[in-house]
């Protein structure tokens, strides 16, 4: 776990006079699960827009293997090697399952499965890990939530990442269905994909990452191992803050 | 998505194009020239089809490149240049003039895209109104072409046909390779098609230069057929209107829509207005909203649909397309 695969330099993010990721160094290490974490606002999904070029950054470098990337389009940062799925799910909606992950294999690697027929071939590989193979056929609109976003991790596996980005992907899942998710991304991690990962429940953080970073109100507030972290008592006041506000409004 | 034809759909298009080849020999002058309209609808409809069916971008601008096409024909019949050369240099310079307006006006999306294109067309006329080169507003006068009325009409026609089977061929092999796909996905969803790894930029401007080159050359064959040009004659938005409700009508997206839509409304058009001279118009835009009520993707979708469910589900699925217009 020594090897620096993704890496980000004081990384600050504005929207008018709101600084929704402020200052933030991250180091992501080839072929760990990153946790990171933080309440509702924090900057999470904002600092992954900026890490796949869909913010462009107010300051702050990131590399991703040694080269800077902050200013480069989405396009070009897919296919050096970093995939994310979003929060909201993004399907090509009218389009057959096995079509919308074709479209990752096709257009998301340098090397050459320019053609499709393979890269139908690479996209039902896929299917078949995240367990949508039997919904091959179906338009994408006919998914139910879940599916949906194991249809988001496929199309962006189907890029043949090194490193996969997921933006609370367990949200609005059952029991069941969480369960099988987690699996899915240690698997995804064995067969050496790294992973950053945002999420809610912190149950799943605590069973999948080998650390954790906390944002609240777009700081690093700590970083380390999970359990490190959760005991931490800034951490704790700022997701004990959140409910203490709102309970005490309640209260008048 | 798009499934590689098989040996028999290739068999029934190439015996469509063999009898489009043979019908002149058998038939009367006013018969081509319906077909040769036919073609250079579905010519237009075939590239609207580039910009607008498959990769979602709306587009007024097959009048613009059209008019374009004619007027670059105009002018260099009249430096003596060779017509079929004018037909290149026409698309090429209709291509690139594509290139260079669709970098700017690609970034705009939805309506606002729509009406820039809508300008451009616009622009274009009052440039043929206002320059020498083009005549202005007097209009240009082309050569006329030597030979009877037998021959023209001939000649006419099969250089309409040529660059018809030229339009659909490059769709075809478009739609079937990864450009058509990485269209698509911008048609479905522009954000996670650049997530993907689509350069949408550039896909959008190859999209817009296909849908530009076609319409400049079906206008090269307009303006040496017509032997007059005006701006207003050529640059008419219903050239653009056209092209869209034929695409809509036949299928959006799909290679053979384009064909079927303009065959069914040319000869819709010419029914209705022989049989209802009175009120054609009214039943023609009646037809219409009909259409895009029901058939919101188009004739070729509805057969798709059918052929998957069966044809006693044609009433399911016209109630169903309905639907989506409950609020
Ligand atoms: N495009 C945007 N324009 C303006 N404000 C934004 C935009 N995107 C995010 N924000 C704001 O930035 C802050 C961080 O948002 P976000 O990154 O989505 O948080 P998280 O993912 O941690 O819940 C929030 O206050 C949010 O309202
Ligand atoms: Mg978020």
């Amino acid at each position: 776990m020594s090897e620096v695969l993704l890496e980000g330099r004081a990384v600050s993010k504005r929207f008018g006079g709101l600084t929704a990721v402020s200052a933030v160094d991250f180091t992501v290490y080839k072929g760990e699960i990153l946790g990171l974490i933080g309440p509702n606002g924090a900057g999470k999904t904002t600092l992954l827009n900026c890490i796949t070029g869909f913010d462009s950054l107010n300051e702050g470098e990131i590399f991703f293997r040694g080269t800077r990337i902050e200013s480069l389009k989405p396009h070009v940062i897919t296919r050096m090697g970093i995939a994310r799925t979003f929060q909201i799910v993004q399907p090509f909606p009218n389009l057959t399952v096995l079509d919308n992950v074709t479209m990752g294999a096709l257009f998301g690697s340098l090397d050459a499965r320019k053609e499709v027929k393979r890269a139908h071939a690479v996209a039902e590989e896929k299917l078949e890990m995240v367990g949508l193979i039997n919904k091959a056929d179906s338009l994408a609109s006919q998914l139910t939530l879940a599916e949906r976003k194991r249809l988001e991790f496929a199309k962006s596996l189907a890029t043949d990442p090194e490193i996969i980005l997921l933006d609370e992907v367990n949200a609005g899942l059952n029991q069941a269905e969480i369960l099988n998710a987690i699996a899915l991304i240690r698997k995804v991690r064995d067969q050496g994909v790294t992973v950053l990962i945002i999420e809610h429940l912190m149950k799943v953080i605590m069973d999948l990452s080998d650390r954790v970073i906390v944002l609240h109100h777009g700081e690093k507030i700590a970083e380390g191992a999970p359990r490190e972290v959760t005991s931490d008592e800034q951490v704790i006041k700022a997701y004990l803050g959140e409910k203490y506000v709102a309970m005490m409004e309640k209260l008048g | 998505m798009f499934k590689p034809w098989s040996k028999i759909q290739w068999f029934l298009m190439g015996m469509g194009v063999f009898a489009l080849i043979l019908m002149p020999s058998f038939s009367e002058n006013d018969v081509i020239r319906k077909w040769m309209d036919i073609l250079m609808i579905a010519i237009l409809a075939t590239s609207w089809n580039f910009i607008g069916g498959l990769t979602g971008y709306p587009s007024f601008a097959p009048a613009a490149f059209f008019g374009l096409g004619a007027y670059i024909t105009a002018i260099l019949m009249n430096a003596g240049f060779n017509f079929f050369l004018t037909l290149a240099i026409g698309s090429a310079f209709g291509g690139v003039i594509a290139l260079l307006l669709g970098i700017p006006i690609l970034r705009l999306r939805g309506h606002y895209f729509a009406i820039a294109t809508f300008g451009v067309a616009e622009f274009f006329r009052e440039m043929a109104d206002n320059l020498r080169i083009t005549g202005g507003g007097d209009g240009i006068n082309l050569p006329q072409i030597i030979g009877g009325p037998d021959y023209f009409t001939r000649f006419f026609y099969f250089s309409m046909l040529g660059v018809a089977v030229l339009a659909f061929l490059v769709q075809y092999f478009v739609t079937r390779h990864r450009l058509g796909y990485g269209l698509v996905a911008i048609r479905e969803n522009e954000d996670a098609a650049a997530m993907t790894g689509i350069d949408t930029t550039k896909y959008k401007i190859i999209a817009f230069v296909l849908s530009s080159v076609f319409p400049a050359m079906a206008g090269g064959v307009y303006a040496y057929r017509a032997a007059f040009l005006e701006p207003i004659d050529v640059f008419d938005i219903l050239f653009s209107i056209k092209a869209i409700v034929m695409t809509m009508l036949g299928g959006v997206g799909t290679v053979m829509g384009p064909l079927v839509g303009s065959f069914l409304m040319e000869y819709l058009a010419d029914y209705l207005w022989s049989a209802f001279t009175e009120f054609h118009s009214m039943l023609l835009g009646i037809i219409i909203v009909l259409s895009v009520l029901f058939l919101p993707r188009g004739l070729m979708h509805l057969f798709q649909e059918l052929r998957l469910k069966g044809w006693r589900s044609l009433g399911a699925i016209l109630r169903n397309n309905i639907q989506r217009f409950r609020v």
